[in-house]
């Protein structure tokens, strides 16, 4: 059983490192980038997926932050399937609501357009 | 920005990651009054910025702390369907309710968790903890090694239920004021379901990045997220969480108490100014 524990902290500390690592890493060239050769841009990293990415430091920085942004929903993915692979079913439960939840909310606050404050 | 501007923020955002990693909280107090009345950014690009800084801290620091296993990924896991269910609800009921009242009404209650906060602060362990079956079957009690005891210790965990309903009102107000997503967080665990303070704070770093990212389709399609904004910050925060981490280990459950006391009767005093 401890032995188990173990693994799943270990392993979800990887995916962890392996997010926020790359993101850094991409964050850090992006902005030397930008700061060395500055150029126009717009605001909004979601043009990133309307076609605008060019391997300029503004897209680099933009690709950055949406790895940063993924990282804990991927943590969370890895948990549902190392709680499957422990045969712990009331997690697979718990975590399975939290991902849909999760889901849900992305999808659905992309879709609503409204604005700041009172 | 300038490069100027940029290292500024840079260590700006390392002092709001470091403080975030230790007591359970994204930096956006630090983070959005910085952008907005020091570089005079609008406040929805900061709280784009906040967004990102919620993430970098919460997945930066959770590297160490799982290593460490001194966060409780049960307790996260079964928590963070409270805060999510939460943050969705919020956004429903969000022209439902006057946000002036919300921040009297959510201050006084944080001043009142505050003086809460402090009468506690000679503990170093929670005491007379006796598990509730619910967390039984959940298995959330557990350990982890605290190197300033120099001794594994075991806790206790009750007042599941208390703990998520908190969680799932907490998970609706945050999304509404747009703060206070660690605050509740470490509040609920720590008086309803009495766990020690430093597992507290690391497994509400925990399950911060998951509630943020919630939100993370709102923040991009609306364009919230300034690259050449978020990026410094972003940087910045993981620095300061990978240094808040290594302290955190080293630092006694009563002076993380105390730091977040503090930390609390700021945020309160100023939710209930905004609220007059």
């Amino acid at each position: 059983m401890t032995e188990k524990k173990d693994n799943l902290e270990y392993i979800l500390s990887w995916v962890l490192l392996i997010g926020v690592a790359t993101s850094a890493f991409l964050l850090l060239v992006g902005l030397l980038l930008l700061h060395l050769h500055p150029q126009p841009h717009p605001q909004n990293i979601f043009s990133l997926f309307q076609g605008h990415f060019h391997l300029n430091g503004y897209s680099l920085l933009a690709l950055g932050l949406l790895l940063l942004l993924a990282t804990p929903i991927m943590r969370v993915l890895f948990s549902l399937i190392l709680f499957a692979k422990m045969r712990d079913f009331t997690y697979v439960f718990l975590t399975f609501i939290v991902l849909i939840v999760l889901i849900i909310s992305i999808i659905l606050g992309g879709l609503m357009k409204r604005s700041f404050g009172p | 920005m300038d490069s100027t501007w940029s290292i500024l923020t840079f260590f700006v955002s390392c002092f709001a990651g470091f403080l975030g990693s230790l007591l359970g909280l994204g930096g956006g107090i630090i983070v959005i009054p910085f952008l907005t009345l020091v570089l005079h950014i609008d406040i929805r690009h900061a709280i784009g910025a906040s967004l990102i800084s919620v993430i970098a801290t919460s997945s930066g620091a959770a590297v160490a702390y799982l290593r460490e296993r001194i966060t409780n990924i049960r307790i996260a896991m079964f928590l963070e369907i409270a805060t999510t269910l939460g943050a969705l609800t919020g956004a429903f009921v969000n022209s439902l309710l006057r946000t002036n009242i919300l921040y009297l009404l959510f201050g006084l209650l944080l001043l009142y968790s505050a003086i809460k906060i402090f009468q506690g602060r000679k503990q170093e362990l929670p005491e007379g903890v006796k598990s509730s079956p619910l967390a039984r079957k959940l298995r959330l009690p557990s350990s982890y090694y605290d190197q300033v005891l120099h001794r594994e210790v075991k806790y206790e965990v009750t007042g599941v239920g208390q703990g998520f309903f908190t969680l799932y009102l907490a998970g609706i107000v945050s999304g509404l004021l747009g703060l206070g997503a660690g605050v509740f967080k470490v509040l609920a665990m720590d008086t309803f379901m009495r766990l020690p303070m430093k597992v507290s704070t690391t497994t509400s770093n925990f399950m911060i990045g998951v509630t943020a990212a919630a939100s993370a389709g709102y923040y991009l399609t609306n364009g919230l997220v300034d690259p050449v904004i978020a990026g410094p910050v972003a940087l910045g925060v993981l620095l300061g969480a990978m240094i808040g981490t290594r302290v955190l280990f080293q630092t006694k459950n009563t002076t993380i108490r105390l730091l977040f006391f503090l930390i609390l009767l700021f945020i309160s005093i100023r939710m209930i100014i905004k609220g007059l």
